[in-house]
């Protein structure tokens, strides 16, 4: 025994020793370089990867990955390839917010990126403004640039108020239609877009007839379905997250409720959603990408997708890809590992042409992403050319159409430039 | 009106779709005192395993009746090796337990079928909507109204008509006296925690081509089965039958006319019957401490 054991503990030795000093030589260039040339980028991806949002975990990760790889075959950042992190949020704000902390003191990130859900947001938002690192939100962060105007906060993710204007003016003024019946979920998401509906619906020229709520979670939607079927309303919107949709769409079907309308419409389009919903034929739907949109860029990304991962990307791969390659150009950009420096390019950072095509800008009052909107309609399944074919894209909206104004209350912002 | 039948067949297809799935809760409850907090996850691995006997067979009806029984065998696995032991030790190691086989389950789930949500289609046969004249209505809805009734009737001729059925009632008063006549109480026990696991997968069934099947469904229900069974009173069927038909009547007619305070309707009237028979309506006091 002892004779097996001895070479195997010098080899041992020999490894620790060869790696100790190659980590103090390291150590020793960082220090002499200054934050300088040497030194590897670190972005540090917020992911829920355990908790109600799991399904997403996997897709953001995934996206984020894209972005780095594809950055890396390119040269990577201060001539180093990108170091990725990935951390749990639990879909839980108070675990975010220590997985973001972790990431910076323990892995030392130089930016962070990722996190679903608001309240997972809001938490890493505020984590990331007192460690003083960049982070851009993930899918369904809006809020974190809503109120707090934080220096080193970005998100990629459409406001409630972009959500709510994308796709009402266009059935309005394309598909005549004007009584509008409204199912929404009965949460701040759901109410915040509930209340943009009130303001815009009038005054684009459509009436709101009736409004229904239905809590997170909800199983049945019979009671607002009939409801909707009765108000004589011609069209049927639907504000509602995650599987609450395929609830409401399905269960829709099932009375029959489709013919009752002339145009019905989801607020949010996702395809991990239309897989799962008995029928989106005909249906119209909003989303800020959808893996179909006709653009150079998009179409390599899907591709190289594709490869990878042998699926189409869905909505949060697509969002948290065009997330962290502003990031990783951004860092590039500013040539310097200084979060400040980055914090700074990102303001008013514009990318043209932006893989879904067209421009888009972190806008400097309050570090909202500008990016167009699209309104899609369901194919039949005989339409349906290939797996994940749910949609057409008819309507491409300017992102400046549908955004909302500057927050007042953001007297600190722009905060760099 | 029009608007009044609607909501009450909105209430009663819920309110059957609940007593599926409260009904094995109780069941185990009574006769085992075990509360199962795997019941959820059984119910999910229900729908999930009807989407794969489907996917074999193209037949809702042949995935309703395999689906439950691949369950039931789980279960009686599950129950065998894992509950077993533990009976006769405190309740809290029970829950743990069944807590634990739930996120089991829940992880193999997302292991085998991934994350992402699948599809139940509604069958056919019972796919449109029916039309009364004085009302249309979905079939698939009126199906679950009916299969809940006669499940329940089945249910109530198992344990009243039956040699089993007496020992389950028997079993749930006094299971050392029922032992000390000579019957093999912990078959019975088996038994009837893979009846009532598989009564659970029949709801998770029967909800999917409404719900959809989806990970977290299971713990998304076994709230509400929860509160169907405290309310009703624990270890009663019966029970279950009428906390089901208060919580979907409930939850039918007040998603009609207060839609924003269905979830605050439901815990008033749960506040107001545990305060006045805290045991449940159709429960017997002093029934949980034994």
């Amino acid at each position: 025994m002892t004779d097996r054991d001895t070479p195997k503990r010098r080899s041992f030795l020999k490894y620790v020793g060869t790696t100790g000093a190659a980590l103090g030589l390291a150590g020793c260039t960082g220090g002499t370089g200054g934050g300088g040339s040497s030194e590897a980028f670190t972005l540090g991806t917020l992911a829920p990867q355990s908790g109600g949002f799991s399904a997403s975990g996997p897709s953001v990760v995934q996206g984020d990955e894209l972005a780095v790889s594809q950055v890396n075959e390119a040269g990577g950042v201060n001539d180093q390839d990108v170091e990725m992190v990935v951390r749990d949020t639990e879909t839980d704000p108070n675990a975010g917010a220590r997985a973001a902390r972790e990431l910076v003191q323990q892995e030392d990130v130089d930016a962070l990126s990722g996190a679903v859900s608001s309240s997972v947001g809001l938490a890493v938002a505020a984590t990331a403004n007192d460690e003083e690192v960049p982070y851009i939100g993930g899918i369904g962060s809006a809020a974190i640039v809503q109120g707090d105007c934080r220096e080193y906060v970005y998100t990629n993710n459409p406001s409630t108020h972009m959500v709510a204007t994308g796709t009402i003016p266009y059935l309005i003024d394309e598909q005549g239609t004007s009584d509008i019946y409204f199912i929404t979920a009965d949460y701040t998401w759901g109410q915040t877009i509930q209340q943009t509906y009130e303001e815009i619906v009038p005054a684009s020229g459509g009436n709101m007839v009736g409004s229904s709520f239905a809590p997170f979670g909800a199983n049945d939607f019979s009671s607002q379905i009939s409801q909707a079927i009765d108000s004589g309303a011609d069209t049927l919107m639907m504000t509602l997250w995650g599987q609450d949709q395929v609830k409401c769409v399905n269960q829709l079907i099932q009375f029959d409720g489709r013919q009752e309308f002339d145009n019905v419409a989801m607020a949010w389009n996702s395809i991990a959603l239309n897989r799962s919903m008995d029928s989106v034929e005909g249906i119209y739907a909003g989303a800020p990408y959808y893996w179909g949109i006709d653009a150079e860029p998009n179409t390599e990304f899907v591709s190289a997708y594709e490869d990878e991962y042998d699926e189409k990307p869905p909505m949060a791969s697509g969002m948290q890809y065009g997330s962290t390659t502003s990031l990783l150009d951004a860092a590039q950009e500013a040539d310097s590992l200084s979060s400040d420096d980055l914090a700074a390019e990102l303001e008013g950072w514009t990318n043209d042409p932006y893989y879904k095509g067209g421009d888009q800008e972190f806008r400097p009052c309050d570090h909202q992403n500008i990016s167009d909107w699209f309104v899609m309609q369901g194919k039949a399944e005989g339409d349906m050319s290939e797996s994940a074919d749910f949609m057409e894209l008819i309507e491409r909206r300017d992102g400046s159409e549908v955004v909302h104004d500057c927050f007042d209350a953001c007297q600190g912002l722009p905060a760099w430039s | 009106m029009v608007v009044d039948s609607a909501a009450i067949l909105n209430g009663l297809s819920r309110a059957f779709l609940l007593f599926l799935i409260a009904s094995g809760l109780s069941l185990i409850f009574g006769l085992m005192g075990v509360v199962n907090f795997a019941h959820g996850a059984f119910y999910a691995l229900g729908a999930y395993l009807a989407v794969f006997v489907f996917g074999f067979s193209d037949s809702f009806l042949v995935a309703l009746f395999v689906a439950p029984f691949l369950v039931a065998l789980v279960g009686i696995a599950a129950e065998a090796t894992a509950i077993r032991p533990l009976y006769g030790r405190d309740p809290i190691y029970q829950v743990l337990l069944t807590f634990g086989v739930s996120i089991v389950l829940d992880e193999l789930i997302k292991f085998v079928w991934g994350a992402d949500p699948l599809r139940l289609a509604t069958p056919a046969a019972i796919g449109g909507v029916a039309d009364f004249g004085f009302i249309s209505y979905p079939a698939y809805r009126l199906f679950i109204i009916g299969f809940g009734l006669v499940v329940a009737a089945a249910l109530w001729l198992f344990i009243q008509r039956t040699r089993v059925g007496i020992i389950v009632r028997a079993g749930t008063l006094d299971s050392e006296m029922v032992e000390a006549m000579g019957i093999n109480v912990r078959r019975v026990f088996t038994g009837m925690f893979g009846l009532g696991v598989g009564l659970a997968a029949v709801g998770g069934v029967v909800a999917s081509p409404l719900l959809g099947v989806y990970p977290s469904m299971g713990t998304e229900i076994l709230i509400e089965a929860f509160l169907v069974v405290v309310l009703g009173g624990l270890g009663s069927v019966r029970g279950a039958l009428l906390g089901a038909l208060i919580i979907g009547m409930a939850q039918g007619l007040g998603a009609f006319y207060i839609d924003q305070f269905v979830g605050l309707l439901l815990f008033v009237i749960m506040i107001v019957v545990l305060l006045v028979r805290p045991y449940g309506l159709l429960g017997q006091p002093g029934f949980v401490e034994h």
